[in-house]
């Protein structure tokens, strides 16, 4: 095979057996890989209606077939799952080199099944695959973990771990690689936790095999330079990073302030992107074979918020933010860093503290529920105290570790929580940007910004421009982001990418890497066939129409200040047109003529 | 009226926002305006070709100029116009 590796590997951690597979021509094909092919694989050998922390889930590690090319921007890895956090698929990716390390190794996807009767380790060099006894390394945090575990291996190892959120279940915990990236969303590293899985290590001396190599540079090098050429993936994002939207949506009224009572923090720019590289930013850093460079080395030199890492993307910086009440970044910036030493995801946490924030100053929860802290807006000590509880499980950090929902479920009021289907939304307030409400209440993995980035055209106009306040269009575009993002992440490339290239150059590169002929068309059905496969996941689980909507607040409480002043979501009105739009019925069950004609008839037989 | 620069357009400019005096009938007007006071700094990222480039992001009172009007919008003496240079984020 070309751009696939056409190797499975399966670990069973219960009994500690190993085997090889041959990855099916058809399936990768059909799903293309990463997020596709990790959807796939879930759905046949996972029952939906399991413990998502039990031994019989499955934990995915799956790069695309791009990932390891010079295509642009695709160093990326998959980890599917069944997401503790949601009952729903968990599909989180990450960038940095370990997706590339292990496709240099010679695989194209991972599977953990069961669970190890003690904590271990898998260490992968080639064909040499063993688990290791990790009791020494279990407690410690991401930075020790890595370090001795490349003192352990090999220097040049790429280590993927978690943190001891993970080791404790938190169900909001991330998978951490190379001490700074996140598989960040939906749990994955409490399912890592729950099976005894410290950490996966990963070192290959292969590469990735192209179809037609001349091709393939022509189209690369087309794409690169598209990317390059163009203002914000040449120059923007690696000057500010990702940080600099704080002043977008503050000013367009659609910054998510104090658990989203309110669009608009007056003083928001003090956490933007414009201040972090004033005043905190180290360098910018890239991922593996990206031209774009948004990551962000900062630091803390002094005070009590000291520290070194990196970060804050946008959405940490407006959750530990603005959704805080918080101005003060280098509160931001400590708690970023504690979230990647004990492998938490940002967001969750971030919105999870808002949320008490909001419970404690509406008088739900008092001083006697938060260990006596005054666990106000605008607390930043608080916040960063709560992150560290959260990830030990310690006092009030037993509730922050369930997240948001079942926190503020267990005192009565979940519609505190700013979720969809238990998972935190990020840093675009619906009512202020119609579109993207609409993505995150019918997201596949819950409130989710990268599964739809309808920003970029109702907000940032690229590649084109839609007003922000209208429904018109706003279905179909939606539908199209969802799919071109699902096929996209199934390559192992970075949504970033799309600032400057679009279905066109993805498929053109992907059919050079594999050499299957993908047209823009077959690109974009592929991503709608993983979308749908998804949905029916999520429907085996239970999930119905009912959870394809927004927190009650954002239905119905006007944003109080600002540019969006008054405005609410008008979900209700553009969901059925999504739904008929998608081919689905009126209570959002794909039909079985769409699924026919995505070649998804056997999945679908399994539904009824 | 006051003006907002946000990103690059700060070290252009040397300032976070000013008060802008002079008399600006239109949006148009503002932008050749600002675009002679501050020279090449400011204009290269706001053209491509003859046109203000889709990766400007101007907002007259929290809403994109594209959504009410284009450029030949009327501004007033209390208008906040905000200028962001390419960027995006996610």
């Amino acid at each position: 095979m070309f751009g696939w590796i056409g190797t499975i590997l399966r670990v069973n951690l219960t009994t500690g057996a190993i085997t090889r597979e041959s990855l099916s021509p058809e399936l990768a094909k059909e799903f293309i890989g990463a997020r596709g092919l990790g959807a796939k694989i879930l759905f046949d050998e996972v029952d939906p209606g399991i413990d998502a922390l039990s031994p019989e889930n499955k934990l995915i590690f799956a790069p695309g077939p791009m990932t390891g090319t010079f295509a642009p921007s695709s160093g990326r890895y998959d980890v599917v799952t069944k997401s503790p956090l949601t009952g729903a698929i968990a599909a989180s990716n990450s960038g940095g080199a370990f997706g590339p390390e292990l496709k240099f190794a010679g695989y194209d996807m991972v599977i953990f099944e069961g669970k190890a009767a003690t904590p271990v380790y898998l260490w992968i060099h080639d064909n040499q695959v063993e688990l290791r006894d990790a009791s020494a390394i279990w407690g410690k945090q991401v930075p020790e973990t890595t370090e001795a575990l490349q003192a352990a291996t090999h220097e040049d190892a790429k280590v993927a771990c978690i943190g001891p959120a993970g080791e404790r279940g938190v169900l909001f915990a991330s998978i951490m690689n190379e001490m700074h990236r996140a598989a960040g969303r939906s749990g994955v590293g409490a399912v890592m936790g729950s099976k005894n899985l410290k950490a996966f290590v990963v070192m290959g001396s292969g590469a990735v095999k192209i179809a037609e190599p001349e091709t393939f540079e022509t189209a690369m090098w087309k794409a690169r330079n598209k990317i390059m050429e163009h203002p914000v993936g040449g120059t923007g994002l690696k000057a500010y990073g990702t940080d600099v939207l704080v002043n977008i949506l503050n000013e367009i009224g659609s910054l998510p302030t104090r658990n989203f009572r309110d669009g608009y923090f007056p003083t928001a720019d003090k956490v933007g992107g414009e201040t972090l590289s004033a005043k905190r930013l180290v360098r910018p850093k890239a991922c593996f074979s990206c031209v774009i460079s948004c990551g962000r080395v900062s630091q803390v030199t002094g005070g009590k918020f000291a520290g070194r890492g990196e970060g804050p993307e946008y959405e940490t910086a407006w959750g530990f933010g603005p959704d805080c009440g918080i101005d003060n970044l280098d509160a931001v910036l400590k708690a970023n860093f504690l979230c990647n030493e004990y492998g938490l995801d940002t967001i969750t946490m971030a919105s999870t503290i808002a949320c008490a924030m909001d419970l404690f100053e509406s008088g739900i929860i008092t001083t006697e529920d938060t260990d006596g802290v005054a666990l106000t807006f605008g607390n930043a000590d608080a916040m960063v105290e709560m992150v560290t509880k959260t990830a030990l499980r310690e006092g009030f950090g037993e509730k922050l570790a369930l997240g948001s929902y079942r926190m503020a479920d267990s005192y009565d009021h979940p519609e505190f929580s700013m979720t969809c289907k238990k998972q935190e939304m990020p840093a675009y307030d619906p009512r202020g940007v119609q579109g993207i409400g609409l993505n995150y209440a019918t997201g596949n993995r819950g409130g989710c910004h990268v599964r739809g980035y309808t920003i970029s055209v109702e907000v940032l106009g690229n590649p084109v421009k839609m007003d922000k306040d209208a429904i018109e269009g706003k279905a179909e575009l939606d539908i199209t982001f969802q799919n071109l993002t699902a096929a996209l992440d199934s390559t192992g490339s970075c949504l970033f990418a799309t600032f400057g290239i679009g279905g066109d150059e993805l498929a053109e590169m992907l059919s050079a890497v594999t050499g299957i002929p993908y047209s823009t068309e077959d690109f974009m059905k592929a991503g709608e066939r993983v979308w749908n496969l998804e949905r029916l996941w999520n429907l085996k689980v239970g999930y119905t129409s009912a959870d394809d909507t927004l927190p009650e607040r954002l239905l119905t409480e006007p944003i109080k200040t600002g540019p969006s002043k008054g405005k609410v979501s008008l979900l209700p009105q553009m969901l059925p047109e999504y739904y008929s739009l998608r081919g689905w019925d009126s209570t959002g069950i794909p039909t079985p003529q769409k699924l026919e004609a995505l070649g998804l008839q056997a999945e679908a037989a399994s539904l009824a | 009226m006051q003006i907002r620069f946000f990103a690059s357009f700060r070290d252009v400019v040397g300032a976070n926002e000013l008060k802008w005096t002079r008399p600006t009938t239109t949006l148009r007007v503002l932008v050749n305006d600002l675009c002679a006071q501050y020279g090449i700094g400011f204009s290269r990222w706001m053209f491509d070709g003859d046109e203000v480039a889709s990766w400007i992001i101007i907002l007259v009172n929290g809403r994109d100029y594209r959504d009410i009007g284009g450029l030949d919008i009327t501004l007033q003496p209390d208008d906040v116009v905000c200028f962001f240079p390419p960027v995006a984020g996610g």
